[in-house]
């Protein structure tokens, strides 16, 4: 089957998208029909429901029955559109990437939705709902072949069985994420302090709102601990104990929802017999996901780990990869951003050779940035604390609160200068850029020279009067890296080993005075 | 006058044009105090924008330089903050050559390298002659074909 309407199932999954769109007359309708007495008015409400059942499947029909793909020499050409018939044909040369997404549903069946990947939309080019899974291996096949070949070019609509193992010549498996590296993930995710922030800003509005209910929760708290304590201690420790299970609700949530994503995370590198590799991850507990990713895609490597997971010596791996990062709720949800969410530290370090060859965190010689960055976050701290007490004086208020907070404050900006000038580190080996950056956490970015799409130096004042500059190094999709204080003559060196010929040699060119 | 002299008032005028017009509907409908302050900080930007206008363009010609030579594109630029862009003549996506109505009355025409870096990698070579703009052009589309190192 070379053209073709995708798998009947897509119905369901059409209705399901157009009736979440109508979620919220939907539910206006079953609250209403419920909550009104008279029958007659009963029966409006019910037909906006039946309404509006018929229309998402209606939609849907139609969704289904006017899209079409067809598998041609030179690409994949596809038709869509409900009322508008929409055509578009997109060049094999273009497809950067084929990702299967399998919902349990699609699972049951065998199915998987594929979603074409291309360098200039955001997110998919275009989505096939369902389709059979030996189908789209068969895609990604003809779509991700390097060179169309002589015969296959001439004689494109016969099925090619058996070029489709061939072209990969190797695949390895590279990783495999363990179950207790993930909960592990999950346990040491800073987002589960947000959440607790979240739930304490109910938990105070909730107090505003509702003092009766308090009041009684206070008082069974009392009562359960008035034989142990006084009153204070007995309100603090539910206070405490509220808390302390809101955190852990969050840290439990978020373990629990990066199984769910990532469970089984699988990375294999194939090779094509052009030589060119692609690296495929699989993974997901509900929703099957498989996603490939060509080396030539990548545009910059970040190893990442806050401070929980520095602790237990787990790290997670980002690909910078162009497309992704326009469509960032996407990358988030499906899992797209992250290539390894959890693995020790040392294994992601020797994972790192794997995609960028000749990449060796081991071999760089890090260097450090300028140490004048300790004088200069200080000097900020000293900066802000000197108005703040000569507010004080000046209006007449007990000073040593103030002096103790100026000099607290000027103590923790000379310890985070002392930080970040001992994290903050360099490197290039003549292939490869290396940052290391973190205060609390660690982070390290890898940038291939080939992937540099410009660089630019800041000096501001300041920047000329202690001899340093900040650079910037931009990779394609637009995401870059910034490192300050860095040493003017080695941002210089650093531009020329970059983009090449020394920006020292006299940029003569001028521009009109007209 | 000169494009480097204008070009900042006209900026200034657009920058402190919707202050302006907020307070002076403000002022018109009897919120007077902050129609004065609206009116006050348009002005101080206009102002600012008059100022640096009138003492700054030979600084910032003469600190504006631009450089192809086969590998990459170098601008340099800033008067208070000195800014050094370079971008690979290899990774160059597109050029643009644009005349700007200001541009139109001196005579003059800007050129825009862009790369897949999006807006932090892209660089402007505004105040060239149309010639030289279609030239610098021109070398950077022959350069990127085929670089000479």
């Amino acid at each position: 089957m070379n053209a073709g309407r995708v798998h009947p199932i897509a119905l369901v999954l059409h209705s399901y998208d157009a009736l979440k769109r109508l979620l919220f007359l939907v539910a206006l309708s079953i609250f209403k029909a419920l909550s009104e007495d008279d029958v007659s008015d009963q029966l409006i409400w019910l037909a906006v429901i039946g309404g509006s059942l018929v229309w998402s499947i209606a939609v849907a029909a139609l969704r289904w029955w006017r899209f079409r793909y067809h598998l041609t020499p030179s690409g994949l050409e596809i038709q869509s559109g409900i009322l508008r018939l929409e055509r578009r044909h997109i060049p094999r040369e273009r497809v950067q990437d084929l990702s299967f997404e399998a919902r349990p549903l699609l699972r049951l069946l065998g199915l998987v939705s594929v979603s074409v990947q291309t360098a200039g939309a955001a997110g998919a080019e275009a989505v096939l709902a369902a389709v059979t899974r030996s189908e789209a291996e068969r895609l990604r096949d003809a779509l991700l072949a390097d060179a169309p070949q002589g015969e296959s070019q001439a004689n494109p609509h016969e099925p090619r069985p058996h070029e489709s193992q061939p072209q990969r010549q190797t695949d390895t498996r590279l990783l495999r994420v363990s179950l207790v590296h993930l909960i592990m993930r999950g346990l040491t995710d800073n987002r589960a302090g947000v959440l607790l922030a979240g739930a304490l800003g109910v938990f105070a509005e909730s107090l505003e709102v509702d003092q009766t209910f308090f009041h009684g929760a206070m008082d069974r708290g009392r009562v359960a601990l008035s034989p142990l304590a006084s009153d204070h201690l007995a309100v603090g420790a539910l206070v405490l104990s509220v808390v302390i299970a809101i955190w852990m609700l969050g840290y439990a949530t978020s373990a629990f929802f990066n199984v769910l994503l990532f469970y089984g995370l699988d990375v294999r590198q194939s090779e094509s017999a052009q030589g060119r590799t692609t690296f495929h991850r699989t993974y997901g507990l509900l929703t099957l996901r498989r996603h490939a990713l060509p080396r030539a895609r990548i545009q910059a490597l970040v190893l990442a780990q806050n401070l929980a997971r520095r602790v237990f010596g787990l790290a997670e791996m980002r690909a910078i990869d162009m497309g992704a990062s326009a469509d960032a709720r996407a990358v988030q949800k499906t899992g797209m951003g992250v290539f390894v969410p959890a693995a020790s530290l040392d294994t992601l370090r020797a994972l790192v050779p794997q995609l960028f060859p000749a990449c060796e965190p081991e071999a760089f010689d890090w260097r450090r940035t300028s140490p004048r960055r300790i004088r200069r976050t200080t000097m900020s701290g000293v900066l802000l604390a000197l108005p703040v007490v000569a507010l004080a004086v000046w209006a007449e208020l007990p000073l040593a609160p103030f002096i103790t907070g100026a000099v607290a404050l000027v103590a923790f900006c000379l310890m985070l200068g002392l930080l970040r000038h001992r994290a903050i580190r360099i490197a290039f080996d003549g292939h490869h850029l290396a940052l290391a950056t973190g205060v609390l956490g660690r982070s390290w970015s890898f940038v291939p020279r080939s992937r540099v799409e410009g660089i630019s130096l800041t000096r501001t004042p300041l920047d000329r009067w202690h001899g340093v500059a900040s650079v910037r190094v931009v990779v394609g999709g637009g995401q870059s890296f910034r490192v300050t204080n860095v040493p003017f003559e080695d941002a210089r060196a650093l531009c020329t080993h970059l983009v090449g010929d020394s920006a020292q040699t006299h940029a003569t060119a001028r521009v009109s005075m007209e | 006058m000169n494009y480097w002299r204008v070009a900042p008032i006209v900026q200034g005028a657009f920058t402190a044009a919707p202050l302006l017009l907020y307070g002076v509907m403000f002022l018109v409908s009897d919120s007077t105090e902050l129609g004065i302050t609206l009116c006050a900080s348009g002005a101080a930007l206009f102002l600012f924008g008059f100022v640096w206008a009138l003492a700054t363009p030979r600084l910032r010609y003469a600190r504006f330089r631009f450089d192809l030579d086969g590998q990459r594109l170098f601008v340099a630029s800033g008067v208070i903050v000195h800014r050094e862009k370079s971008i690979p003549i290899e990774r160059v996506q597109h050029v643009d050559v644009a005349r700007g109505p200001l541009e139109r009355l001196f005579g003059l025409a800007r050129v825009s390298v862009f790369t897949a870096g999006g807006r932090t990698a892209t660089i402007h070579v505004p105040g060239l002659t149309p010639e030289r703009a279609d030239a610098l052009r021109a070398a950077v589309l022959r350069q990127r074909l085929e670089p000479n190192p």
